[in-house]
């Protein structure tokens, strides 16, 4: 008899249907095939759904049993096609007594030898496909289910083992009675992206005006962000901190993330949707593949789990230049395309850098107290690691002074300073919110144009508009920290963030005044 | 075996000699064009130009090789300001003081080119139009690394000497460097010692110093300072003596800092501006934070009252750190 199940392949983010059709022939030795150009983790699925079967009480058919995984062309990769197969298995044997020998909706899930249906990735993109294709049902494992549960127009079943999935079909039949399952309920998007408590508050961080104010008009206009300052200067914690000055992820933003983290495989078990926006911090040993994404089925990296979120680079210098090099692309494009074996994945990587690194080898550069014991020539050779094309994507440049140890230990600390009257993550967020509304009003006709760091030149000209005195400005720094054009464009161009903050339509000489502080060669 | 190896030793040596010849080859062209366009000349010790107060150096220097207008120099009232290649913050700070009034008293400045205090002497004495004379620890041409080289081009296109003892393409050695410092302290009066470390090279010129009877100056720092150790101990022991206001009052006739300047440009600083210098100079060098902190306004107001003092050249910021200039 044959029988046809539905299941689901992704290449990156791209899913597509994948029919799975099982014959278990009434002649012929008894053997388990499967075709369809699966790779080694759905060939074991053969050992994993014959035990998965037996266990959950039912009988494996000592029959010649051949399994095709349509369209035969593309590559199947993955444990998740046991639970299609399982199911076509025991519909194909008649042990469930479903009349119709093929079946709508998705079935997607790896097995445990115990007939259990266990986390599996890319849950969330089963539905959405399900969604697309006009399917009405899905049967995904039930640690994954609220990942499919935020589709609206889907009901999505949480199989929780074979036995309770194979009840629930053989009910039509009358075999077994009210053991037939009950859809999860939907869950608003917007329930789950409402505010989440911060990893660590700015107002945690003490003293560091300069970095604070630098972080502030970094998330308000998407400049990408270096700190450069000595060991424990506190510069780690100011980048923790930083989502939490970003705006909170949108709906549609948050199923983006999600999408990426379920691929990954990176979804905890049960949580429907990715909250917080993404802090990555790769260590600098991370790979080039580690870094954009790779692998004979190419997965995400780093800069795409970094999406519409913060990749922090600690210790900038010691990446190799040639992993820097590769973030060039990306960083300009917000998308990563990546060609392997498997298929070509492309994957979104939109992200802000924020980067770190000390003032020389041995960190203590300009150090208050401490000597530093590095040659000039040496802490030239420090900077010059990180390549200047990746500078020239940092718009705001920082010194992080250490924090003076009787700051931190003292009790009676001046009121001036007190926790309570430093600026919380949420009062810097809602200024940031309304200067990225000025931008989202000023970009409104040029597409994929959201913040004032992705201005071209001719968009700079277009939207900051100088005054006389302003330019007067800009001539006489020209000439005192001698800019080169892009340079030039970049003050412009954060002075632009720096007027949006304190909502101001023109650009003033104080913007430009202080913008031209966060210039390159301050370090 | 032997004969293998003579084969090793003879390709070997032949490799080192075509590489050899290339470079000289190289190197005659670019001597060429270099002699004829910079004015490298030589000047023996037997010659009637040669500066008389070389003479007595010892170990003897056969000769000088010199680019620039050798004859047209000033020779006299030349003080030679030295340092370490690595130089503090302290030390800059020092020689943006000291440098332009010794300029100013008629005194041309000596140094050894080297990066650090030696070209930080000469790059000040440049921007106040003094005399400069370089004296390299290598030969005249070497293509030295790209700091120096660009300074000394610099240094004879306004009118000063680079000199050496050393011959064409001469490359620097260990030695080079010491003896480099004996030309340094034989053609000045006196010797001004920026900075120095427990076992620094600036030690050495002092030492020449004392055997060529030159009055030494050093600048006193801070105790806590690694680059202060060896000036320090030079006063200390009674080898040098402390350049204090009253001392350079004495060399150049002049009071120490002139804010006359400063004082012609406060008139014209706004209410903020003069809060924020008033508080720089109250509190000395500040970083953007704790400045902050003393004036209690938010951090973009600051900034943006900085970058208007520092278009005037009011204040002046180095690696984070404020100051009056």
């Amino acid at each position: 008899m044959l029988a046809r199940v539905k299941s689901v392949a992704t290449v990156g983010l791209e899913s597509q249907e994948v029919l799975v059709e099982v014959d278990v022939a009434s002649k012929g030795f008894p053997a388990f095939e499967i075709v369809g150009l699966p790779d080694k983790a759905v060939g074991e699925s053969r050992a994993r759904v014959k035990k998965a079967i037996e266990n959950s009480g039912y009988k494996f058919p000592d029959k010649r049993i051949t399994v095709n995984l349509a369209p035969a062309g593309v590559r199947k990769v993955g444990s998740n096609y046991d639970l299609p197969i399982a199911v076509g298995i025991l519909l194909a044997s008649e042990v469930i007594g479903v009349e119709k020998k093929e079946i709508e909706g998705y079935y997607y899930g790896e097995l445990g030898l115990s007939g259990a249906v266990k986390h599996s990735r890319g849950v969330l993109l089963v539905g959405m496909l399900a969604k697309d294709n006009g399917i009405k049902e899905i049967f995904v494992p039930v640690e994954s289910s609220s990942e499919a549960a935020v589709i609206e127009g889907v009901s999505v079943y949480a199989v929780r083992t074979l036995g309770q999935l194979g009840d629930h079909l053989s009910v039509q039949v009358g075999l077994a009675n009210n053991k037939l399952m009950k859809p999860l309920s939907t869950i608003p998007i917007t329930d789950v992206t409402r505010e989440v408590e911060p990893v660590v508050d700015m107002r945690e961080v003490i003293g560091q005006e300069l970095a604070k104010r630098a972080a502030e008009i970094s998330a308000a206009g998407g400049h990408n962000l270096i700190l450069v300052g000595p060991p424990g200067a506190g510069k780690t914690m100011i980048a923790k901190a930083f989502p939490s000055i970003l705006p909170p992820l949108l709906p549609e933003e948050a199923l983006e993330v999600t999408k990426i983290y379920s691929v990954s495989g990176m979804m905890p078990a049960g949580q429907a949707l990715v909250r917080r926006r993404p802090f990555r911090s790769p260590h600098h040993t991370t790979s080039r593949a580690g870094l954009i994404g790779g692998g004979s089925n190419p997965m995400p990296g780093e800069i795409s789990l970094a999406h519409l979120g913060v990749l922090f680079l600690d210790e900038l210098p010691e990446f190799p230049r040639s992993t820097l090099e590769v973030l060039r692309q990306p960083m300009e494009d917000g998308v990563v395309q990546i060609t392997r074996v498997a298929g070509k994945a492309e994957y979104p990587a939109s992200f802000l850098l924020l980067a770190s690194a000390n003032p020389c080898p041995c960190g203590f550069l300009n150090h208050p107290y401490k000597e530093c014991r590095c040659g000039e020539r040496a802490i030239e050779k420090y900077r010059k690691r990180i390549s200047g094309p990746i500078l020239d994507r940092i718009d705001l440049h920082v010194w992080v002074d250490p924090v003076e140890v009787n700051k931190l230990t003292s009790q009676d600390n001046s009121k001036q300073d007190k926790v309570e009257s430093r600026e919380s993550s949420k009062m810097i967020r809602e200024r940031v919110e309304k200067a990225r509304k000025m931008q989202e009003a000023r970009f409104a006709e040029h597409n994929g144009i959201y913040s004032n760091s992705q201005m071209g030149n001719r968009l700079v000209k277009k939207y900051c508009k100088l005054s006389s005195d302003v330019r007067e400005f800009l001539t006489t720094a020209n000439t005192k920290y001698n800019l080169s054009a892009r340079a030039y464009y970049k003050v412009i161009k954060v002075a632009r963030t720096i007027a949006d903050l304190a909502g101001v339509d023109e650009i003033g000489l104080e913007h430009v005044a202080e913008a031209v502080q966060y210039r390159e060669d301050v370090w | 075996m032997i004969r293998e190896s003579l084969i090793f030793v003879l390709l070997t040596s032949y490799k080192d000699f075509r590489r050899e010849r290339e470079r000289v080859v190289k190197s005659n062209e670019y001597c060429h064009t270099n002699y004829v366009q910079d004015n490298v000349g030589y000047i023996e010790r037997d010659s009637e130009k040669f500066l008389s107060r070389l003479l007595t150096v010892d170990p003897i220097i056969e000769g000088l090789w010199y680019r620039g207008d050798y004859d047209a120099q000033n020779w006299d009232k030349l003080i030679a300001v030295v340092g370490p290649r690595k130089m503090s913050r302290y030390g800059k700070q020092v020689i943006s003081e000291v440098v332009p009034q010794l300029v100013a008293a008629g005194y041309g400045i000596v140094s050894g080119l080297m990066y650090g205090v030696d070209q930080e002497a000469h790059r000040v004495t440049l921007e106040c139009g003094g005399r400069v004379v370089g004296v390299l620890g290598y030969g005249i041409t070497h293509r030295s690394e790209e700091g120096a080289r660009k300074l000394a081009d610099e240094i004879v296109k306004n009118g000063g000497v680079v000199l050496s003892e050393y011959e064409g393409e001469t490359a620097p050695k260990v030695w080079t460097f010491p003896q480099r410092n004996r030309i340094v302290v034989g053609i000045s009066e006196m010797v001004v010692i920026i900075e120095a470390g427990e076992k620094s090279g600036s030690l050495n010129t002092a030492s020449w110093a004392v055997r060529m009877k030159r009055r030494i100056l050093a600048v006193p720092g801070s105790v806590f300072s690694l680059t202060s150790v060896g000036t320090n101990t030079l006063v200390a022991d009674g080898t040098a003596e402390a350049l204090t206001r009253t001392k350079l009052r004495e060399i150049t006739g002049k009071s120490f800092g002139s804010e006359g300047k400063v004082m012609r440009d406060k008139a014209k600083m706004s209410d903020q501006e003069h809060e924020l210098w008033a508080s720089l100079k109250i509190s000395g060098p500040s970083s953007r934070n704790e400045l902050v902190r003393v004036v209690k306004k938010p951090m973009g107001e600051v900034m943006a009252t900085l970058s208007q003092l520092e278009m005037r050249g009011l204040v002046e910021e180095e690696r984070g750190v404020w100051r009056i200039s």
